[in-house]
């Protein structure tokens, strides 16, 4: 039967004979009709001709009685009034049936639909919330982003004023390895200008044609055999002072102006040394620094950084060292870098207290320390490891070293330009 | 909304039978079927079921001819109570003229009930039905099983609503009847309202019962 007989009624409405007759099998039912009958005929309550022969209606008329009315009539001239109910009958059942499946099939559908329409709402109400969700989740995302430039520019903020504070501590050492040499120069040149004076003297005895027994007596007097002796030590003594000074200034312009240092391929040896010096000036006299610097490849780095970690490395140690004062032996700090399967190493040995096993794993974190409040700030290792992972190597801590720490760390040999 | 035909003169009028699964709406059905004495009455109409359940709806038609020659049709449905079934219930409660609430007595059944009741109240809204206007009787069915409510504890708890409780067991055709005939005396009355039954067809209350239900009480009632 065509769908469009279904659509747009309702499933409990009134049924008129051609609705009810449309799901009924008609070949069948006139065969079994005219079988029973001879002939008939199948009209609706107003005399509307619905199945059959038209004809047949001058004969006997049986009410079609679909619920509690006739919808229609079955129109016979077979006079067998048994067969004329049996075709009745007949008629009925294939209409209730009709009418059974016709209200099924039209509830079904609105039923159907009904979920349909329930599952659609359901949809969209589910779509509103996932865009809900979607717009929670990109101000969440911008959110977080904020965050994260907040976190950074405060990590860059400490990481500047940790700078500043290692760049002060180190001033001190410093300031004190220079004045040294400058006080002494100060004082040997001093010293030197009295000497020429007494030079002047003789020299003026010497224009004023003095005879040879003046100018020895003169001479003697000035005791200036020791003077030119000493004058000669004044002038070395200084010349190597400036040479201090100049050294700590060479290293001083190795290790610093990392900010706008570019990549150079070069033996790291030399940087290193020029951290190891610069933390020299800071150590008290009681330890000692060594630097057993092995035969390494050139390599391309940024040589000022990893003086800059070689220095936080060396001055953890000293801390430490210092720290642990109950210790009846002096200090000892040894740097070694050696070259390994085209890895450079470098690693600082200390006879400090060491790393207590359970702090090994944290030591890098941002913020941890083991100083005592209010000297250390805690990224010393985090910007140590930072520098070392941004040249493609790693940390290292040797754990099984009986006494004191073994920290360091390797660098791959990279030669070529990228 | 019962449908006037004019040209027919026929009005027909809806009557559903709601309730949780099982609480004996198509056994209702079925016995009025058998024992009611109305002056016209169809064949109960049972659709498939599964295992005794309602999938669709059954219905029963009957009806009486006025003295003005209106045919006055009812048609009595049930719903398939299954909380699955929630669409179909609520296409068949569609255009209902009067409602009768089977509910399942036994204690174990209380909450059943009340979600049922809670399900009608939600899609005779979603009908566009009002229940303050809509004729409903209620029956407590399966008044003859062991651990049910007693009808003072129904009567109490049903106290502050409006709507008429009918105790039925409906296996045993008690009640049935009873049901029906209090659903069939708030429907005249909202039907009398709208197409003037006792003034332009000559229907009163009793006649509209007598002739729907049975001029002699029923058998088992």
């Amino acid at each position: 039967m065509p769908a469009t007989c279904l659509e747009g009624f309702d499933f409990d409405r009134e049924f008129a004979l051609r609705d009810v007759l449309v799901p009924v099998d008609k070949k069948h039912l006139s065969a079994l009709l005219e079988y029973l009958l001879g002939d008939f005929a199948i009209t609706d309550t107003q005399g509307g001709h619905c199945l059959g022969e038209p004809s047949a209606v001058a004969g006997a008329r049986l009410p079609l009685v679909l619920e509690i009315e006739p919808v229609g009539y079955l129109h016979t001239r077979c006079a067998d009034e048994p067969a004329q109910a049996m075709g009745q009958q007949l008629v009925m059942m294939e209409l209730r049936a009709a009418q059974k499946y016709l209200m099924a099939s039209a509830l079904h559908i609105e039923a159907i639909q009904e979920d349909y329409d329930a599952l659609c709402l359901k949809h969209e109400l589910l779509q509103a919330s996932e865009a809900r969700y979607k717009a929670l989740c990109e101000q969440l995302d911008q959110k977080v982003a904020e965050q994260i430039g907040t976190i950074e520019s405060t990590q860059r903020k400490l990481f500047e004023s940790e700078k500043l504070a290692s760049v002060g501590q180190l001033a001190a050492g410093i300031a004190h390895e220079i004045n040294n040499p400058i006080g002494f120069v100060n004082s040997n040149l001093n010293t030197a200008r009295g000497y020429i004076d007494e030079l002047l003297k003789v020299g003026a005895l010497i224009s004023a044609n003095a005879g040879m027994s003046v100018l020895r007596e003169s001479w003697k007097q000035a005791d200036m055999d020791f003077v030119l002796g000493d004058f000669s030590d004044l002038l070395g003594e200084s010349i190597d002072g400036i040479q201090r000074v100049a050294a700590i200034i060479a290293d001083l312009k190795l290790f610093s102006n990392v900010d706008a240092e570019e990549e150079l391929v070069v033996d790291i040896n030399k940087y290193l040394a020029a951290g190891i010096n610069v933390a020299r000036t800071s150590l008290d006299s009681q330890t000692s620094l060594e630097f057993d610097a092995g035969v390494l490849p050139q390599t391309r780095c940024r040589p000022g950084y990893l003086g800059q970690v070689i220095l936080a490395l060396i001055m953890n140690s000293a801390d430490a060292i210092a720290a642990h004062k109950g210790a009846a032996s002096a200090g000892h700090i040894e740097v070694r870098s050696y070259c390994l399967n085209h890895r450079i190493h470098v690693e600082v040995i200390d006879n400090g207290p060491g790393i207590p096993a359970h702090l090994v794993e944290r030591i890098f974190d941002p913020f941890f320390t083991t100083k005592d409040v209010g000297k250390g700030k805690g990224l010393g290792l985090t910007t140590c490891r930072d520098i070392v992972t941004a040249h493609g190597g790693e940390m290292t801590i040797d754990t099984g070293v009986a006494q004191g720490a073994r920290i360091g760390f390797w660098l791959p040999v990279v030669t070529g330009s990228d | 909304m019962a449908e006037y035909d004019q040209d027919n003169q026929r009005l027909t009028v809806k009557l559903v039978y709601y309730g949780p699964a099982q609480s004996g709406k198509t056994t209702n059905l079925t016995f009025l079927h058998q024992s009611a004495n109305p002056q016209m009455k169809g064949e109960l109409m049972v659709l498939e079921t599964k295992g005794d359940r309602t999938l669709f709806f059954d219905m029963l038609p009957m009806g009486m001819r006025a003295a003005s020659g209106l045919l006055i049709k009812l048609k009595l449905f049930t719903v398939p109570g299954q909380v699955a079934h929630d669409s179909t219930r609520k296409a068949v409660l569609s255009r209902a003229d009067g409602l009768v609430f089977v509910a399942d007595s036994q204690r174990t059944q209380s909450r059943n009930n009340l979600e049922s009741f809670e399900n009608l109240m939600a899609n005779l809204s979603r009908v566009g039905l009002d229940v303050e206007t809509l004729p409903l009787v209620v029956q407590f069915n399966k008044r003859d099983m062991d651990a049910i409510v007693t009808e003072q504890e129904v009567l109490q708890r049903w106290e502050k609503t409006p709507w008429p409780i009918v105790f039925a067991s409906a296996l045993r055709g008690e009640g049935v009847g009873e049901t029906f005939r209090a659903l069939l005396e708030k429907v005249y009355g909202s039907l009398n309202a709208q197409y003037q039954l006792q003034e332009a067809h000559g229907v009163t209350v009793a006649e509209f019962v007598t002739q729907l239900l049975s001029a002699t009480p029923l058998a088992k009632d």
